[in-house]
Order: structure tokens, then sequence, then C-alpha cells
């Protein structure tokens, strides 16, 4: 059970620091969009893309969608 | 971050994407600002599509942009349901059809260093993730649609800020007081209330307390385990104007957290082979951009930090870093978070 009230004050034990972790973290199917080989840059996907002969998708959002968006 | 869920989550979008595009990503305030070959690339693509008329700078560029390694654009939007991405994909894939025939697409030459300037060569990367504790009596019914909602950042470290969680001698009970710049640093970059949002950087008179200690407490197989234990304490007022209605704000805002985890040291390789850091406590307050207006609290959060892997995107920058200056702004020549302070301290 996580202590709602849980402050600088608190004394965290390794057994709720490892409950807490488990919580806060993805679970795998929050994760499933991560599924998709996302590159990072334009300039190296647009290197694959021309080799490949295929076409570039851009996902672009306000802050990195591989991140904090 | 809704389209992570409601677009890119799903199974046919995922299949779609992965069988017939190059996928990329990329924060849309640098594409459509910075006066450099990848900005003017992007906005040359964009002004073929659903942003075509509609290019000020004040109007976000935010979406999927499908297109031709030599820019020829092929689908746009800013969908975020699946079925009309699903419908994007298709128009962009019978429009390449086409294009294909009889073209061969040249892409043009990048400047790659662009994109990687910053990244902490021989330190490490952490993954940090934030996410509401659960409260007694759940959330309030005017924002309980955001009860699943986590967000996520990437903190890099130099060699010697790595170095800097570590005593300087191995031995069972061997202490290190890591220095008060370098959590300075990270908390005010970093710990942010980012759950459902993009909050500022708290300011640099914030922090009102801190400190973490890091202590030998296991040996064996030339690995040391390290016991992180520490506090942080957060204080800055705000005031600003709601980003869809006419009213002013004004918080307090406040993070009281506890610092807790453990990390493996590799002795012979200098590396963290494991670095699990808890940083839980109360968050109060709201930024413009965080979606707390309805819900300051205080309520309790926590930041799960740990390794990030090797995955392209495991080399996403941190969100305060900026490696761009906007257009008529000169910026000094290392990475910067807003304000043109530098994201490693002090060169």
């Amino acid at each position: 059970m996580i202590d709602p009230g849980i402050s600088s004050t608190s004394t965290i034990d390794s057994d709720t620091i490892q409950a807490i972790l488990r919580f806060v973290r993805p679970r795998p199917e929050e994760l499933s969009w991560q599924a998709i080989p996302w590159q990072t840059s334009i300039p190296e996907a647009l290197a694959i893309a021309a080799r490949d002969r295929k076409p570039v998708l851009l996902w672009t959002m306000n802050g990195n969608p591989l991140g904090l968006t | 971050m809704t389209g992570r869920e409601s677009v890119f989550s799903n199974p046919e979008v995922i299949r779609a994407i992965t069988d017939h595009f190059v996928p990329v990503a990329d924060d849309v305030t640098r594409l459509q600002y910075v006066d450099d070959e990848i900005g003017r690339f992007f906005r040359a693509v964009a002004v073929q599509g659903h942003m075509k008329g509609r290019s000020r700078p004040e109007n976000s560029h935010q979406g999927i942009y499908a297109f031709a390694a030599d820019g020829v654009h092929l689908a746009s939007g800013n969908p975020l349901q699946a079925e009309k991405t699903l419908a994007l994909i298709r128009e962009a894939l019978a429009r390449w059809s086409e294009l294909t025939d009889d073209s061969s697409p040249v892409s043009p030459r990048l400047d790659l260093a662009a994109v990687n300037e910053g990244y902490p060569i021989g330190g490490a990367v952490l993954r940090m993730v934030a996410r509401d504790l659960p409260r007694p009596h759940g959330l309030p019914a005017a924002v309980a649609r955001y009860a699943t909602q986590w967000n996520f950042d990437y903190v890099w470290l130099r060699p010697e800020d790595v170095r800097a969680f570590v005593p300087d001698s191995i031995e069972l009970g061997a202490e290190r007081t890591v220095s008060r710049d370098l959590l300075a640093r990270i908390t005010r970059f970093h710990l942010r209330d980012i759950v459902r949002g993009e909050p500022l950087i708290w300011g640099p008179d914030a922090v009102e307390r801190i400190g973490l200690t890091s202590r030998v407490a296991g040996l064996a197989d030339g690995r040391a385990t390290l016991a992180l234990e520490g506090t942080v304490q957060l204080r800055e007022h705000v005031a600003f104007r709601d980003a869809h209605q006419p009213v002013d704000w004004a918080f307090d805002n406040i993070l009281d957290a506890a610092i807790a985890g453990e990390a493996i040291w590799n002795v012979e390789a200098q590396r963290f082979e494991r670095f699990d850091l808890l940083v839980a406590g109360q968050r109060e307050g709201a930024h413009r951009y965080n979606v707390r207006t309805e819900d300051p609290g205080p309520a309790p959060i926590g930041f799960a930090f740990e390794l990030a892997g090797d995955a392209p995107s495991d080399r996403t920058p941190p969100h305060a870093l900026r490696t761009w200056a906007r257009p008529g702004r000169e910026r000094p020549p290392y990475p910067v978070v807003s304000g043109n302070e530098p994201y490693y301290g002090n060169p």
C-alpha cells in the first residue's frame, strides 16, 4: 500500500521503493507504440528512405513524441 | 501524448507504418521555428499539406506527415483516432505508388550533427517516468479522464556527472554527498509535474532544500551496491494566462519529496549496470501547459529513474535541452535549456 501522504520527511523501505517503482513505470500494454521502429533524426530517416525506396512517416508534436510531450 | 495510446498503439497502425514507411519522430517546436537545413526541409513539406496557408509561427504544425525522401508531400493531418490515421496512411501509399512508377527520390544531405549535439558520450542516459500516485478518494471528477496518464523524459549525464554519484572509496559504508549543483540541475530541469503535459523548468531560486547521499551498501563480484537516499523541496510562485480560456491563474508550485533507490556500480568498467531511483512526494500547483489548474493538489506523485536502453528512441534529447536557437537569437555553443542556461552547468 502506497502512503498517499508520502513526502520529504518519509522514510521509504526497500520493499516500498520497489512497489512504487513498479506502479510508476509503464506496463507493457502502455508501450505498444514503441513497437514501431522510430528513428529520431530526419536526416537519418531520409537516408534510409532513399536507400530502401520507402516513404517517410513523421510524427511531430509539441515536445518530442518519443519523450516528454 | 494522447496519440501514443489512441493512434500508435493500434495494431493495424503499427503494422502499416512498420511495413511501409521509415518512421521518425521529432519535436515540432524545433522543426517549425529553426532556420537550419532540417527546419527548412520540414517546412517545405508542411506547406504542401494540411498546414498549407496556415504556416504562421503561432500555428502549431503538430501532426503526422508522410512524404518521399526528396520532400514530396504524400499526405498529412493531425488525427487522434486510429481510423483517421489509417485513412491518411492509405492516401499516402496511393500517392507513393503513383510517384514510384518512374521516379527515384533523392534525399537531401542534411546536417546530422544538428541532431546529436550534447549527447553524453561515455556518460549515462536515464529514463524518468512520472505518474500520479494513488489518492485515498481517487481523482476529482473533473479530471477523472486523466487517471491513466503518465509521461516520461530522458536525463543526460556526462561521465563526470555519473562519477559524482559514486563514493571515492569503494568500501562498505563509504559515502558520497552528491553535489548540490548537479542535483539542482537535475531537479530543476527534470523533476517537473509532466504527468499531463509540459510545465516550464523550475527557476533558479526554486530549490529550497535538496540533498542526496550515496553509500556503499554491498560489494560482490567487482560490483558495488549503492544505497541512494535524500530529499528535495522546491517552491516557486507562478502566474499565467490559461491556455484555452481568458482566465488568469497564480499558484505556489511545490514539490516536497523523498528520494530513495539503489544502483549497481561496476568498479572495473566504471559504469552503472543498474540505476533505480525513486522520487516520491507531494506536488502542488500548475503550469499553463500541464493541465493541473483543475487539480492543483497537494497530491502524491512519483518519478521513477532507470538506465535507458540502446534503441534509437533512447537517444531522444531531454525535453529541457535545446540545441538550437530561435530565429534572430544567438545561443551559446553548448546545449542549453530555456533562457540559454547551460544544460550541463557552467562550461
